[in-house]
């Protein structure tokens, strides 16, 4: 199998699939195919009844898309941003974001990840990563420019819960309050953030996908 | 302090701070910063901007005025970011040079920038006649470095005294204090005689320095 990315504004990841490979993705990413390219629903029924349930919980739709070859076939998220193609070595996990990944090769285990929230009322009541799981490939699309960093172990950032775009499993995150100054109307005025902890890969996004999408409505 | 632009397509500003810099910016943009790095509120009133200003800023309507400003002060790395596509200025301002900046477009200024909301002109919504739209911009007066960012690419003029042009109320971006800015709504001619929307532009008189964008 072969990605390439094209484009730089909203780019699409072309892949090239021999006979019988396989990739899958959500619903509505496709951009184009070669008419020998086999589209196909799937149930994800990886991990059983209580990953079906775990991921339902997590708003990852029970159906997936999946496309195999021979042949190419585009995809995109149809939004200003960078892609990155990831190979996972066996059993190396990564969480990525909502509606960033673009597409994962067959062999990709799909799951997700909880991330607790601090209880107040809001999207940060906690929230879902896309768990993935090698061997294999993944793309994932970066609303907005990627910003690469390798924290140490012990080495902290402070991120604002819209820019996290993807994480090594091996990096913690923590969700906090950040007072807006001192007092009590600081912490009255208080938002949430994340804080998350090396060693480990981080990409961060420059723009929140839910700024992207209010935008684009 | 240092300021970087990072990416191109939704640019991020990349601020370091030395031991106790620091840089103001309007809430909600910051992307990352160092655990270092403090966070503090500033209100409007202090930064100077006088309690009537403030109750008129409020009777005027002006919904996305903010009342106080994020202060970040270092040592470290804070990253901001406005969410959306288009270029980012790094302008430094000498002391006594003054710019109005579209309001929405402001990234952060350092703290001896003085900083105050003003209503540059009030005008009728082409589409709706019986609707009062305002165009509000940020009057920055240096000395120090101011950071903005324009939707799209950002174009930039020098209008010689006597000079003028034209433009779209969306595309303002910035102006020196020295230009004139005059929002205008005409009926161009129709020879159709079909109706057609009225144009509401804004004229903008030399001399100094213009800043369009193509975004909106």
């Amino acid at each position: 199998m072969k990605i390439d990315v094209q484009g730089d504004y909203i780019p699409i990841a072309l892949a090239q699939l021999a006979p019988g490979e396989e990739i899958y993705c959500e619903s509505g990413l496709d951009v184009y195919m070669d008419p020998t390219i086999r589209p196909q629903v799937r149930a994800l029924t990886q991990g059983g009844v209580s990953g079906v349930v775990r991921r339902m919980m997590g708003g990852i739709p029970f159906h997936m898309l999946t496309f195999t070859g021979p042949g190419w076939v585009a995809f995109s998220r149809f939004r200003p941003g960078e892609v990155r193609v990831l190979e996972l070595s066996p059993n190396e996990t990564v969480d990525v974001a909502e509606h960033s990944l673009l597409l994962a090769t067959g062999s990709v285990r799909y799951d997700v990840q909880y991330v607790g929230g601090t209880g107040r009322v809001g999207r940060m009541m906690g929230f879902f990563l896309d768990r993935l799981t090698g061997p294999g490939t993944i793309a994932v699309h970066g609303h907005g420019n990627i910003l690469a960093f390798t924290l140490q172990p012990g080495e902290t950032m402070q991120i604002d819960h819209g820019a996290l775009l993807l994480k090594d499993a091996s990096v913690q995150v923590q969700s906090f309050n950040q007072p807006l100054g001192g007092g009590l109307a600081g912490h009255a005025m208080s938002f949430e953030a994340l804080h998350v902890q090396g060693p480990g890969r981080v990409l961060l996004q420059t723009l929140d996908p839910t700024q992207a999408m209010a935008t684009t409505k | 302090m240092k300021a970087d632009t990072v990416g191109t397509i939704t640019p991020a500003i990349l601020v370091t701070l030395n031991p106790g810099e620091r840089i103001l910016t309007p809430h909600g943009l910051m992307l990352y910063k160092e655990p270092n790095v403090k966070l503090n509120r500033k209100t409007l009133k202090s930064l100077g901007v006088g309690m009537s200003d403030l109750m008129a800023y409020s009777a005027m309507g002006a919904k996305e005025e903010e009342y106080f400003l994020v202060e970040f002060e270092g040592p470290g790395n804070v990253t901001l970011s406005r969410d959306k596509g288009g270029e980012a200025r790094i302008l430094p301002l000498a002391p006594g040079q003054t710019v109005q900046v579209a309001q929405g477009h402001l990234v952060g200024l350092e703290p001896t920038v003085r900083y105050s909301p003003v209503l540059v002109a009030r005008y009728q919504n082409p589409l709706n006649p019986n609707e009062v739209q305002m165009l509000w911009a940020d009057r920055l007066t240096g000395p120090g470095t101011i950071i903005l960012q324009g939707h799209g690419n950002v174009l930039s003029f020098n209008l010689q005294p006597g000079e003028s042009m034209r433009t779209s109320v969306p595309a303002f971006l910035l102006a020196s204090q020295t230009v004139g800015i005059q929002v205008q709504t005409q009926f161009p001619p129709n020879p159709t005689g079909i109706v057609t929307r009225p144009l509401t532009q804004a004229y903008l008189f030399g001399p100094g320095t213009v800043m369009l964008q193509s975004g909106t």
